[in-house]
């Protein structure tokens, strides 16, 4: 068969000379495609001349820069970045490995001496970890003893000097330097270009507040605590403490409940803090006044439920009396006057029925009922039904006093607060006899504990009941107390909650725990260490004239 | 004659035969491989846990074989050529069928041949014979009788390209694929085209490749990750990089910091390597001889008439460029990320022994001859 073959391939025609011209051919592609290979060369050897000119983009390599710094607002640093040593070795240049064991365990603390013996013994494995995590001071004592076949290899890594303190609000990053939670999650992106950012945090105030909450829920025994405090005219958050906390400096587990952001994460119905959009948008919304009569005298019944009082009066109340005395029959009566379109339409406008507009990425959508009839809109006038978050009623609240439906809550420093984003939606009249009832429910109402002698706020207390298995439970109480202050020119809000409270020398134990007994006298703590921070001072001559338009008025507050 | 003086006069017979200049550029690469891998492999065998001189051992022991092959190969004669790609391909093809049957069995890598200790790569030493029996077959004379049809030489010539695509696409080997179809398509052009059978080539080849990428996870991976601009491959994006840092005179033998980063380095992206370390104007200069190494060959073969010879040349010079410039095209992203090795100057075994072969061939095939008292003729 071979020899077949080349009787036809061996024998050559001198006479048709025609693959020249392919040879050609093939000989200028191949050239063609050389040169294209030589100019590509060229072009990503220098890109920084030829790029400019043409269209091809190369990916630009970002030089790795540092991540930037987190700082209060007065420029403290709350997360900067540190040099620690990762201990390695080469067994190849190591030949008494026990010895160097011994020398490294008196420095350091090795975990498993033997296993690392056997490990540097192994001649085949090019390099060995001993240690992550090693303090400059530390590594420099071990490399003064000159110990060979061992490197430091410096690591950066992200160090929070307040430790718990800034826990939620300043977050965390994760191995790879990618931020996790709070305003490190929030501002990764900028913080990855090395840029500082001033958050809104006041290392002070957020240190009294967590220290004052902390005190507080080892009293009240509470499964959890929240306090706030915000600017109320540019949503800057001041202090923001979940409790129980975390260290960011140390491994995180994710699943342990101190990671739970408490304030921003966790759902809870309210209570009574609601009655104060209940009767806001009454008084704008329709006839009612503050001096509209309602019959509280007995419980009201709905369908197969009842809506009945805490400290029952039994009496016929005004609206300043239920206000004050936290009526619930009377706020249910105030609700299905006003009708449910109305409240709920404000509820909307207040942002109660969905996330918080804070810019933190741990937030949770609000539980809002499936149906909203009259037994709803009953219970709601007093906040049960609704389960929100605690940011979420700041935000309310400061819409409401700040009367701006714009108001957002925010984590970083505004650097000035632009006037035209606001957007009113309430008349200044309903504002200030809203002002007014909060004010005087420090006096003779349910917030008398909050009140310091000569500083004049405003306050509401909140006591929730948990619905466990369908039932609200009367021993498991979610105990708040919003406040916002100074009264006379509203500028800053704050809030704090206890989820379960527990207080010992009362008989009826658990069920005692109200927002007055336990969230209110926390508030007055926190108010006389923060107030000189805040520039708040003492003012005895609280002129009537800026609430209350007729003097007679003034005999109410006396009862 | 004694034995001595025979081996001399046939030695000096093949020294003035064989094409000088080529030898000494291929002879001159394989050093610069020696060179290369001697800076580029200490840093990937200590990656992968071997001694740091693992791999440059192996590449000088494969070099020196490599050129040992080479010469053999060109000792040949035009009829021994044929006769020993006979051979070789039935070999690689019996090899690669029975590692594809294995690997069904245990799963394992398809490519590779365990075999006294050394694992080689047959479908690499198929490339040289199937050329040598693709230009047997393009000019063929006379028709074949084959199960009843009559077909002449390019038809059969077409169905082999086809059965040997689907062994190596089984493997899967698609870089080898594309690089086998591109040399068949030269020798076919060479040995002279049908525009109609051309076009049915044309479409074949069309939908294996979108089959490929269809079917193939890695190939519509690499073609996706080509395609979109904002993802580009770990591996070219740092050889990229490295381009850019070497700049023109580079940053000097052994200063390289790509080869810390990618595990190919001493293989399928030592160019990149070479440029951060030697420049931009070494790899012209490279990229310079390449071409010299072919158009030599081209200009020496267009001396004979022999069609089976222009053919076999013509697909073996296009496999040595053709290979060399897709490695190349890689790193620059030219084109999607593909394994193949840059002639003589990459590590592996297989792929230098073979184009080892190759470049044997190719000096057997250019060789002058002489008549008895030595005057040149024509071939």
């Amino acid at each position: 068969m071979n020899n077949l073959f080349f009787l036809g391939l061996l024998g050559s025609n001198k006479n048709e000379k025609n693959h020249s011209k392919v040879l050609l051919i093939i000989s200028f592609v191949i050239g063609i495609l050389g040169l294209v290979i030589i100019m590509r060369l060229i072009e990503i050897s220098f890109p920084k001349e030829i790029s400019n000119k043409s269209k091809v983009v190369l990916k630009q390599t970002i030089k790795e820069k540092n991540r930037g710094f987190l700082l209060d607002r007065n420029n403290r640093i709350l997360a900067s970045n540190i040099y620690i040593y990762n201990l390695k070795a080469y067994p190849k240049k190591i030949k008494d490995p026990d010895n160097i064991i011994n020398l490294l365990s008196n420095e350091i603390d090795l975990q498993n001496n033997t296993t690392l013996i056997k490990k540097l013994s192994n001649k085949n494995k090019y390099e060995v970890l001993i240690k992550k995590n090693i303090t400059a001071p530390q590594a420099k004592k071990i490399n003064n003893k000159g110990i060979p076949g061992i490197e430091f290899v410096p690591v950066i890594k992200r160090f929070y000097p307040h430790k718990e303190i800034t826990s939620h609000y300043v977050g965390h990053v994760n191995g790879k330097m990618i931020g996790q939670l709070g305003a490190e999650r929030t501002f990764n992106n900028r913080l990855k270009l090395g840029e500082n950012i001033n958050l809104g945090i006041d290392i002070r105030l957020q240190y009294i507040v967590r220290d004052e909450l902390e005190k507080a829920r080892v009293k009240y025994n509470a499964k959890s605590a929240t306090a706030i405090i915000a600017n109320l005219n540019n949503g800057e958050i001041l202090s923001l403490v979940s409790l129980p906390d975390f260290n960011p400096n140390q491994s995180i587990n994710p699943m342990k409940n101190s990671y739970t952001n408490t304030a921003t994460l966790n759902l809870y119905e309210m209570g009574s803090t609601f009655k104060m959009f209940t009767i806001a948008a009454a008084i704008e919304f329709s006839k009612i006044n503050i001096e509209t009569k309602f019959d509280a005298s007995k419980p009201i019944k709905i369908a197969n439920y009842k809506i009945k009082d805490y400290k029952p009066k039994n009496k016929i109340l005004s609206t300043k009396e239920i206000f004050l005395n936290s009526s619930n029959i009377g706020s249910s009566l105030i609700a299905l006057e006003l009708g449910k379109d109305k409240l709920k339409n404000f509820y909307q406008q207040l942002g109660l029925l969905n996330k918080s507009n804070i810019n933190l990425n741990e937030k949770t959508k609000p539980i809002i009922p499936f149906k909203w009839g009259k037994i709803e809109t009953a219970t709601l006038s007093y906040g049960h039904g609704l389960s929100i978050s605690p940011i979420q009623m700041v935000e309310a609240a400061s819409k409401l006093f700040n009367n701006n439906q714009t108001y957002t809550p925010q984590i970083h420093k505004k650097e000035k607060y632009n006037l035209k984003e606001s957007k009113k939606f309430l008349s200044e009249k309903t504002i200030n006899t809203m002002k007014k009832l909060m004010y005087e429910n420090t006096i003779v109402g349910t917030a008398k504990k909050a009140r310091l002698d000569g500083f004049n706020i405003g306050g509401k207390t909140a006591t929730g009941e948990k619905a466990v298995n369908g039932k609200y439970d009367k021993t498991k109480l979610v105990s708040s107390f919003l406040a916002i202050f100074p009264i006379e020119k509203p500028k800053y809000i704050s809030l704090v909650l206890f989820d379960e409270p527990f207080i010992d020398n009362i008989k009826n134990f658990r069920q005692g725990a109200t927002g007055g007994i336990t969230a209110a006298p926390v508030t007055a703590d926190i108010f006389k260490r923060v107030f000189p921070i805040l520039g708040i001072t003492k003012n005895f001559n609280l002129d009537p004239g800026l609430f209350v338009n007729n003097k007679g008025e003034l005999n109410l507050v006396s009862y | 004659m004694n034995t001595k003086a025979l081996f001399t006069n046939f030695f000096q017979k093949w020294f003035r035969s064989v094409d000088l200049i080529s030898i000494t550029l291929i002879i001159f690469l394989m050093i610069l491989g020696l060179l290369f891998v001697t800076t580029a492999s200490p840093n990937v065998a200590k990656l992968k846990n071997l001694n740091e001189f693992y791999f440059i051992k192996k590449h000088y022991f494969f070099t020196f074989f490599s050129l040992f092959f080479m010469i053999i190969f060109s000792l040949f004669s035009t009829k021994g050529l044929i006769n020993i790609s006979y051979i070789g391909f039935t070999a690689s093809i019996i090899l690669i069928t029975i590692l594809l049957l294995i690997s069904g069995k245990n799963n394992g890598s398809t490519r590779w041949l365990n075999l006294l200790g050394y694992s080689f790569q047959p479908s690499e030493f198929l490339k040289p014979f199937t050329i040598i029996i693709f230009s047997i077959l393009l000019n063929l004379r006379n028709n074949i009788i084959l199960l009843g049809y009559s077909l002449n030489g390019k038809n059969i010539a077409f169905l082999l390209l086809l059965f040997i695509s689907s062994l190596i696409l089984a493997q899967p080997n698609f870089s080898m694929f594309v690089i086998l179809f591109l040399v068949f398509m030269s020798q076919y052009f060479t040995a002279g085209i049908n525009l109609k059978f051309f076009l049915f080539i044309s479409f074949i080849t069309l939908l294996i490749a979108i089959l490929a990428y269809l079917n193939l996870a890695h190939v519509k991976y690499r073609v996706d990750s080509f395609l979109s601009p904002n993802t580009t491959h770990f591996q070219v994006e740092k050889s990229l990089e490295a381009y850019q840092s070497g700049g023109l005179l580079g940053k000097g033998p052994g200063e390289g910091t790509i080869k810390n980063n990618i595990p190919d380095s001493h293989t399928d992206f030592i160019f990149p390597v070479i440029a951060e370390e030697y420049g931009a104007l070494v790899c012209i200069f490279l990229v310079c001889i390449l071409l010299v190494i072919f158009f030599r060959g081209i200009i020496n073969i267009n001396n004979s008439y022999n069609k089976f010879k222009i053919t076999s040349c013509v697909g073996l010079l296009t496999l040595f460029i053709i290979q060399a410039f897709i490695n190349m095209a890689v790193s620059m992203k030219l084109i999607p990320t593909t394994g193949v090795t840059f002639p003589f100057l990459s590590y592996g075994g297989s792929s230098i022994i073979s184009m080892g072969i190759v470049m044997g061939m190719v000096l057997s095939l250019t060789k002058k001859k002489f008549k008895e008292k030595g005057l040149i003729y024509e071939n």
